[in-house]
């Protein structure tokens, strides 16, 4: 029989040293940073997009009777305008998803992170039980997250 | 040395593209094909088509003209139609009066400040200030129009105008203002330097990226 079969799942965690977990941590952490980002930045976006479309509506009006274009000209950027808010509306679908799937692989780097300090055992006690109850933790929201749809969290 | 300046040059160029687009947008979005204040035709056009001015012009599927037509001269009365180029040329051989032909309708706008547009935008086949008149109408024409709205029917036209004069027996001329301006590419150039200017700052990320990543990894 050979060695690695002998090691379990978790045996191969305490592979990673106390730097690359460390490096773990911090790229998962800039990872769900940045897709958190994008999650806020595409709901803003559309949760906005009839405050931009009443804007544009008045600039339109304004540009008409100002004598820049003429009707045609009015209706057809009415229309642009309508297929733009809808775009704005739609965008937060993909990129919420896309962000949800990024978010997830960040925090699962995150997770891995802090199991391996927790299996780490040049690593004090104290701060073991600390790093695998925040990986506990990491795995509860991602478990969560990714299985209920209607648990989210909201920062207002 | 040489590759970052050339990372900077097409990294420049990309935003050159973007800054382009809008004002590409603007300046193409309508081409004057025609400008002219005090065309002078004989008020024989008014018995008459070979008399009268005519404008040939070619539309394509969901394009349109713009005419912005004024009279401000004493005396002249003048009439603005657009024709189908076959009826025209029919009408021109046969030398009949423009004033009996049927034009195709179009739509005229009023810049009513405050108004809803549409309640100041009408169709009609033919536009005529009066003697007593002086005035402008902005018209735009894509082939047939119904009640508000403009329908696209690609072909070839010609936009006629004809009138008289009320002055002194000698005084037969009838002059008016024309400008004629048609769609142009401005809308498809805007939308491709937009996408040009994002596409090349995008690359332009991914290659610093990757020869980010390529340093760290301890290459080179």
């Amino acid at each position: 029989m050979r060695l690695e079969e002998e090691n379990s799942f978790f045996d191969r965690f305490s592979l990673l040293d106390k730097k690359k977990a460390t490096k773990y941590i911090v790229y998962g952490l800039i990872g769900a940073i940045l897709f958190g980002l994008m999650m806020m930045i595409s709901r803003s976006i559309a949760q906005n997009a009839w405050t931009w479309q009443n804007l544009a509506n008045q600039q339109n009006s304004t540009d008409f009777w100002n004598g820049v274009y003429g009707y045609t000209d009015y209706v057809k950027r009415q229309q642009e305008i309508i297929e733009i808010r809808y775009w704005m509306e739609w965008q937060d679908v993909i990129f919420m998803n896309i962000a949800r799937v990024g978010v997830n692989i960040a925090l699962f780097f995150i997770l891995i992170g802090f199991l391996s300090f927790a299996l780490n055992e040049q690593i004090d006690e104290k701060t073991r039980r600390i790093s695998l109850v925040i990986s506990a933790l990491v795995l509860f929201v991602m478990m969560f997250t990714t299985f209920f749809a209607s648990i989210s969290i909201s920062v207002s | 040395m040489k590759r970052k300046l050339i990372t900077r040059l097409v990294l420049l160029l990309g935003i050159a593209f973007l800054i382009l687009a809008p004002i590409l947008g603007y300046t193409m979005d309508k081409l004057v094909k025609y400008d002219k204040t005090g065309i002078t035709i004989d008020e024989e056009s008014n018995n008459t088509i070979q008399e009268a001015f005519a404008y040939p012009i070619s539309l394509s599927r969901g394009q349109k003209v713009t005419i912005e037509f004024g009279v401000y001269y004493a005396n002249v009365s003048a009439t603005l139609k657009i024709l189908g180029k076959g009826f025209y040329d029919q009408q021109l051989g046969l030398n009949n009066s423009p004033s009996t032909l049927n034009g195709l309708y179009f739509v005229y706008t009023q810049f009513a400040w405050g108004a809803y547009p549409s309640s100041y935008t009408y169709s009609d086949n033919a536009r005529t200030f009066d003697f007593s008149e002086d005035g402008y109408y902005y018209i735009e024409f894509a082939g047939g129009a119904s009640g508000d709205y403009l329908i696209s029917i690609p072909g070839s036209y010609v936009i006629v105008v004809y009138g008289e004069n009320n002055g002194p027996a000698s005084d037969t001329m009838v002059s008016f203002n024309l400008r004629v301006k048609i769609d142009g590419p401005g809308e498809f150039l805007e939308e491709l330097f937009y996408y040009l200017g994002t596409g090349v700052i995008v690359v332009v990320i991914l290659f610093l990226s990757y020869r980010h990543y390529k340093k760290l990894k301890g290459g080179r």
